[in-house]
């Protein structure tokens, strides 16, 4: 479960990004957060991720009490969690099977688990038989289900994606959006930060919109172009 | 899974290394170099510690002397002790050869006045028991102190009274423009000023009734003979059998200090018969007083022993003693004394410095004392030597490790998004920095292993005095200090320069 409670975050700098959110995502849920771009949505991310601290409010998720969290505990939190970014952030000069196993191997997982471990995931998203291929020779789509892939690798409760398609084609999207569907069919949490509107529409999910770093509107359904 | 990560960790390290390997070859070469730099002034200081030790322990002071410095006026100077000759008896010391009285018992201190010298140098004769007979008289030239241009004429026989002779004719001063006047029996004698004229006139002041007639001119008290002059031997003229013609100059040399001589009236007689050895023996005497000396501890070696020692030991360089005439010694006479105890040292230079006739102390003490300083400057020096030198190699190792990090930088914000532990991102660049000082410190241990020797056979050939430790002792040492600083410098710069990234 994640809980917002009267979050606010406020950059050094003064800029006010978030200013009181409260909002609670039940185990197993599926979330789009939209929101024009400096809505708030990608500090939201940041915030999930522990990037960034919060200001003021308390921010619970999954049980990890983030407002009052030990920098030393944060590792072991991020891998209670899966991320995926809009660029992908795969390692270049590894392997796609050594890119998700070496999620495994930074948490000290034993080889031979690692060994079992990789190709199922690689098979969940569909990318079994290009283990062996480096990222840059895979298409966008590809990389992205990659990085799914990894986000996966620690078997964490939760994934957040943050803008997963908006690095590749439109086409791909929905393969990509599916994906996060098929994983949240396998009982995971899954928060996707979009703003491809249609993509929303389709899947007809809970969507929270932000804007101005206050929530707008969060309803089950599409009407994303509607209510913004 | 441990050895799956430790060969991670090492395969990592390794491959940051292989990627910028000038610049980790630049690190190892000046950490290595800082290295040497340190353990060279370490090992020095060591050194120079184990050779105070045995400075210190020599308990040895030099008292320098000098047995021929003349006296001034009412200085007090020792006379010699008695004398012993065969079917003689030894009285004591008169400024009169022909007292039958002695003026000092030997032994006794004589204040120096300037009224019993002569041309600056006074004379102790010896007083026998029943004085000495004369059965002639000797004339004798003296110079009265003013060096000449070729030699005084030779002394005459033994001449019996009222023989005549020929006075030596004139001498001339070798130096000044000085005038010589004329012989005369004192050596106080001089001209009437308004005499006027440097030849022969009588003045006609006749003050001794002698059956010579002088033809000289005559001065205040005795008469001055012309060269070349008839003169009749006088008993009267005579001192201790001896009748001495003083040359008189217009002009007389004027003395400030004196000399010391002793005379035995030409007797055969043994026992100490020059100043300096007398007072070299009352120094001597005054050394074997004093409480802080050990057993034999005092040995007196000559200016001539010294010159030797020193011509030998500086056998391969002869013209530093080319200068030096025949009869030259620039080194003094010494005495070196060992004493007991090393607490009561300065007590004893004070006392040492109290004696008349030693003018300096030297004591292994004060060297030692003085390297004592010195090494704490070279400490100093070394401290402040140490501290850049560290941070030198601290900032090479920063900056390394910094490419290695930078190369890596998006890896490590992958990690951390992965949920790496700061340790597990951080651990191969720390051992990045370990393994460059290894490296360093194993290659600075055997460069100074090899200098050392190097440096201390070159020392152990030409100089004698410094002992200097084998390797052997000091490789523990050198060993454990080039690892530990190495890996420590390697360790504190590849963590100053990995902690901007790891922050969560």
């Amino acid at each position: 479960m994640i809980e917002f409670k009267d979050v606010k975050k406020v950059y050094p700098n003064g800029t006010e990004a978030l200013g009181g959110i409260d909002l609670k995502i039940e185990d197993g849920e599926f979330v789009f957060i939209v929101g024009v771009s400096g809505a708030g949505k990608s500090t939201l991310t940041k915030l999930l991720t522990r990037e960034e601290k919060i200001t003021s409010g308390s921010l619970t998720v999954n049980g990890f009490d983030l407002s009052r969290m030990p920098e030393r505990k944060v590792p072991y939190y991020r891998r209670r969690i899966g991320v995926v970014f809009q660029d992908f952030r795969l390692l270049p000069d590894m392997t796609v099977y050594e890119n998700v196993a070496f999620a495994m191997q930074i948490v000290g997982e034993p080889k031979r688990v690692i060994k079992r471990r990789v190709p199922s995931i690689l098979s969940i998203v569909g990318l079994q038989d290009k283990a062996s291929c480096f990222p840059d020779q895979l298409a966008g789509g590809e990389q992205q289900r990659v990085a799914l892939a990894r986000a996966l690798a620690n078997n964490p409760a939760t994934i957040i994606a943050d803008e997963p398609t908006g690095n590749i084609d439109p086409r791909l999207s929905l393969e990509i959006m599916n994906l996060l569907i098929k994983i949240h069919r396998k009982n995971k949490t899954v928060i996707v930060v979009t703003h491809e509107k249609q993509l929303v529409d389709y899947f007809q999910q809970r969507v929270v919109t932000i804007d101005g770093g206050n929530i707008v509107s969060d309803r089950v359904g599409g009407m994303f172009g509607e209510t913004v | 899974m441990k050895r799956y990560r430790i060969s991670y960790f090492f395969g990592q390290a390794f491959k940051g290394m292989w990627r910028n390997r000038m610049m980790t070859l630049a690190s190892v070469t000046v950490l290595l170099s800082c290295l040497i730099v340190m353990g060279c002034f370490a090992m020095l200081v060591i050194n120079i510690e184990r050779n105070l030790d045995s400075l210190g322990d020599l308990n040895e002071i030099v008292a320098f002397v000098d047995s021929e410095e003349p006296y001034i006026e009412g200085a007090k100077a020792p006379l010699a002790p008695a004398l012993t000759a065969p079917g003689k008896t030894f009285l004591g010391w008169s400024t009169d050869p022909d007292a039958t009285s002695p003026e000092f018992r030997p032994g006794d201190t004589y204040s120096v006045s300037a009224k019993d010298a002569v041309a600056g140098v006074i004379t102790m004769y010896a007083v026998w028991q029943g004085g000495i007979t004369h059965e002639g008289y000797t004339v004798r030239y003296h110079a009265l102190g003013v060096n000449l241009e070729g030699t005084l004429p030779e002394d005459s026989e033994t001449l019996a009274p009222g023989t005549s002779l020929l006075l030596a004719p004139a001498v001339k001063a070798r130096f000044d423009n000085r005038e010589f006047v004329g012989w005369s029996t004192d050596p106080n004698a001089s001209l009437h000023s308004d005499g006027g004229s440097d030849t022969a006139a009588e003045t006609g002041d006749e003050t001794t009734g002698e059956t010579s007639e002088p033809t000289a001119p005559v001065g205040d008290g005795a008469p001055i003979y012309a060269p070349g002059d008839e003169y009749t031997v006088s008993a009267d003229d005579a001192r201790g059998g001896v009748i001495t013609f003083y040359a008189i100059w217009e002009e007389k040399p004027s003395f400030t200090s004196y000399t010391l001589v002793y005379d035995t009236l030409g007797v055969e007689a043994s026992g100490s018969l020059t100043d300096a050895e007398v007072r070299l023996n009352k120094i001597e005497s005054q050394l074997q007083g004093l409480d802080n000396i050990a057993e034999n501890g005092i040995v007196f070696v000559s200016r001539e022993e010294t010159l030797q020692a020193e011509k030998d030991k500086l056998k391969d360089y002869p013209s530093l003693f080319a200068y030096l005439e025949e009869g030259d010694n620039p080194y003094p006479d010494t005495f070196q004394i060992t004493y007991k105890d090393n607490s009561g040292v300065d007590a004893l230079k004070l006392q040492l410095d109290n004696i008349d006739g030693i003018y300096k102390t030297r004591c292994r003490a004060d060297l030692a004392r003085n390297i004592e300083s010195l090494k704490h400057g070279i400490i100093l020096v070394f401290s402040w030597f140490m501290a850049i030198l560290f941070v030198v190699s601290i900032f090479v190792i920063i900056n390394t490790v910094k490419l290695a990090v930078v190369h890596r930088s998006k890896e490590i914000t992958i990690m951390r998004y992965v949920g790496a532990t700061k340790w597990f991102i951080a651990f191969p660049f720390e051992l990045e920095g370990i393994i460059i000082g290894l490296i360093s410190g194993v290659a600075a241990f055997f460069i100074q292993w090899y200098m050392y020797v190097y440096v201390q056979s070159m020392i152990m050939n030409q100089i004698e005095l410094i002992s200097i430790l084998p390797f052997a002792a000091l490789r523990p040492l050198v060993l454990v200090g080039c690892l530990l600083i190495g890996v420590l410098t390697g360790l504190i710069g590849s963590m100053i320069s990995i902690r901007k990234y790891l922050k969560a």
